[in-house]
């Protein structure tokens, strides 16, 4: 058997051990989760109304079942990979999280995949004052146990009626659906009871979207800006460039990529004046973010100052790289600022030398998953990378599939000529270090199990147990 | 749950797909039947992430161009997700006219796309425009067998194996 570890247990690390474990009978693999649940963001960042998208858990929990019955996949949770200078910190870590250093996975396995995403929001360059992070605001919609005790702060932000967001990709969307839509279209998902408390008292009426580029850089995909502009309780207000050139039609340029043209063509065909709903919605181009606005005697947001921006070309500015001049700047009142400006990987934990990492663009560095020697280039023999962690932050799991699958075929490729290495000892080789029980898939079962009997009893599809402790708790209970 | 014909006996139209390493499988299907459950039931490997719900275009698949004229045009809905999945019908339809390097770079630089985040490139769109002339894509979930659709040929695309060049 070839031994495989992975880091991490969302859509990457998934798909790249199915296609493993698929196309190869001699490949048995551990899958190691810093958190006591699988399935990364599939659980913590898709919306929470996009439950369609979370049904790929399923297939996921159909694999584990399967393999782990096979005596070929484990999960193991709970269990932070971390840097091997972190010894200190892995001898006194808590029992509710454990951690275990890289160099004993890559000791004891043959193969090692880093799946671990990228997790980081990229934070927003103001002069003054502080904007609330997309990324946070996510997490605590969909219960991450990094956000316990985040409602009184969120209940605070939301008694403003006027929401900027800052950014234009799908997560921005994501944050402007929750806060528009009707809290009601909310309780029958998973996001935890005291989150639809905070929800249902929001104040926020209008939210703006703005971006710092403009029209044809806009990072949305088409499926969620239609649905944006089909909000029952809140109505798109056009804006005016859109009926300036070049952006008034679309079907005039016939070299606009087919996915920018389709959003201008959802745009172009919204925006109904006569159906005023109690909500609204609108999109900014061209400004670039520049300093929160306090009132100075209740220190509450006023405004939000942005520098205008516009593109130096007199062409059509298309194209990600497109160059801007800075001209006045402009105050948009708003009580809340919320950037969305993406996510970025970092290394493990105090990992620097074990695991090669690219700071400047926020990944592994790799070729087809096989991560490299940043100095030679030279792929590192053992070790790959699979998802976000791998390509960076942008992708539907659509595109992490395929992104794991290359992965996947560069590991089959190698392990062609290899042979399994009888001094790696895989998860006996660790165990002691771990010192205790991690949680298996059955343990995730147990608290699965759990959480859906709460939902059911309120009637909603799960209510998330958001406490790590307490997670441990049930599990420890149930799993016997 | 379908239960499939699986002798020519039972059949009622035939359908071929290209599976992801190139071989070709030919299954029969009853009438209503859609792509991705008629692959499913007949263990051909599609992904298809959110069950036919219409929320992830993994079951992206590529018909001949004169199958696919003879269906309803996709909804608006299809064809957003289909943005999702058309850049990878260029790279499965021309895996053979660039060599690996610069093809991983296009999946990435189109991947990146996705979320209309990456500059045009222009091999990318020229090898699009001539796949386009034969082919196009649908999701393998709202495709519906029917009496016009017997016998035709779909393939499965394959992000990065190494393509054979086999004509459908
Ligand atoms: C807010 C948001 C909304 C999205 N909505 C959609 C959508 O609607 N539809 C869609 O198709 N795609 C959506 N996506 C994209 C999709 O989530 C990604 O393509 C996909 O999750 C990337 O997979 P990954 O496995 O690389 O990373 P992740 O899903 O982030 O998985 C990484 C896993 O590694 C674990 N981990 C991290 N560090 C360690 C460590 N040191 N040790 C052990 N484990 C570790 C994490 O806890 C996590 O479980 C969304 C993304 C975001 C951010
Ligand atoms: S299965 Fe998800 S779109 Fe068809």
């Amino acid at each position: 058997m070839f031994k495989v570890a992975v880091i991490g247990s969302g859509p990457a690390a998934f798909y790249t051990a199915q296609h493993l474990l698929k196309s190869r009978s001699n490949v048995s693999i551990h899958m190691f989760e810093k958190l006591a649940t699988p399935f990364g963001l599939v659980r913590f960042g898709i919306a929470a109304d996009h439950q369609d998208a979370k049904k790929v858990a399923n297939k996921f929990d159909e694999l584990a079942t399967h393999y782990q019955k096979e005596g070929r996949f484990q999960f193991v949770g709970g269990v932070e990979v971390v840097g091997s200078e972190d010894a200190d910190a892995v001898a006194n870590a808590s029992l509710s999280q454990r951690r275990l250093p890289f160099s004993l996975l890559r000791k004891n396995y043959d193969v090692v995949i880093a799946a671990y995403g990228a997790e980081s929001a990229k934070t927003m360059p103001l002069k003054q004052g502080r904007a609330v992070s997309a990324h946070d605001f996510v997490q605590w919609v969909n219960g991450h146990p990094d956000s316990i005790g985040h409602s009184d702060m969120f209940a605070h932000h939301l008694e403003a009626e006027t929401a900027v967001v800052v950014g234009h990709g799908n997560v921005a969307l994501d944050v402007a659906r929750v806060l528009l839509d009707d809290v009601d279209s909310l309780r029958r998902t998973d996001v935890p009871d005291n989150v639809l408390q905070v929800l249902a008292e929001s104040k926020v009426r209008h939210v703006r979207l703005v971006a710092r580029r403009g029209p044809f850089q806009m990072a949305f995909t088409a499926k969620e800006l239609r649905e944006m502009t089909k909000l029952p309780n809140a109505s798109y207000m056009p804006n005016e460039l859109l009926s300036s050139e070049p952006y008034k039609s679309s079907d005039s340029l016939p070299w606009l990529d087919r996915s920018p043209k389709r959003l201008m063509q959802i745009l172009h065909g919204s925006g109904d004046a006569k159906a005023i709903k109690s909500k609204s919605w609108a999109l900014d181009w061209y400004l670039s973010p520049h300093q929160i606005l306090q009132d100075e005697n209740t220190k509450s947001i006023k405004a939000i100052q942005f520098q205008k921006t516009s593109p130096v070309s007199s062409v059509v500015p298309f194209g990600s790289k497109i160059e801007l001049v800075p001209n006045e700047f402009v105050d948009m009142p708003c009580g809340l600022v919320i950037s969305s400006l993406g996510y970025t990987g970092l290394p493990l934990p105090n990992c620097s030398e074990d695991l090669p990492f690219d700071a400047r663009s926020g990944v592994i560095p790799n070729i087809q998953g096989r991560v490299i020697d940043p100095a030679t280039k030279a792929p590192i023999e053992g070790l790959y990378a699979s998802g976000w962690i791998k390509r960076g932050a942008v992708g539907v799991i659509a595109a992490t599939m395929y992104d794991a699958v290359e992965t996947a075929d560069s590991i089959l490729a190698d392990l062609e000529t290899a042979k399994p290495d009888a001094s790696k000892q895989g998860f006996a080789g660790i165990q002691a270090h771990l010192g205790g029980k991690a949680v298996s898939y059955d343990g995730w079962k147990v608290l699965d199990e759990h959480e859906r009997k709460e939902g059911a009893k309120r009637g909603k599809l799960r209510e998330k147990v958001v406490d790590l402790k307490s997670a441990m708790r049930i599990i420890d209970m149930g799993d016997k | 749950v379908f239960i499939c014909a699986k002798s020519p006996d039972t059949r009622t139209y035939a359908v071929s797909y290209i599976q992801q390493d190139g071989t070709k499988k030919t299954v029969y299907a009853k009438d209503g039947w859609n792509l991705l459950d008629l692959a499913h039931s007949n263990n051909i490997e599609l992904e298809g992430a959110c069950e036919g719900s219409l929320a992830c275009s993994t079951c992206h698949i590529v018909m001949q161009k004169e199958f696919y004229e003879k269906l309803e045009e996709p909804s608006d809905e299809e064809n957003d997700m289909l943005d999702l999945g058309a850049l990878l019908l260029s790279v499965c339809l021309s895996g053979t006219v660039v060599n690996r390097f610069k093809y991983s770079i296009w999946i990435d630089r189109n991947v990146g796309r996705l979320l209309g985040c990456s500059t045009a490139f222009t091999l990318a769109s020229k090898t699009r425009s001539h796949a386009l002339s034969k082919h196009r894509s649908r999701l393998g979930c709202q495709v519906e067998m029917s009496k016009d659709l017997d016998g035709m040929t779909v393939r499965i695309p394959s992000a990065s194996r190494n393509i054979k060049q086999d004509k459908m």
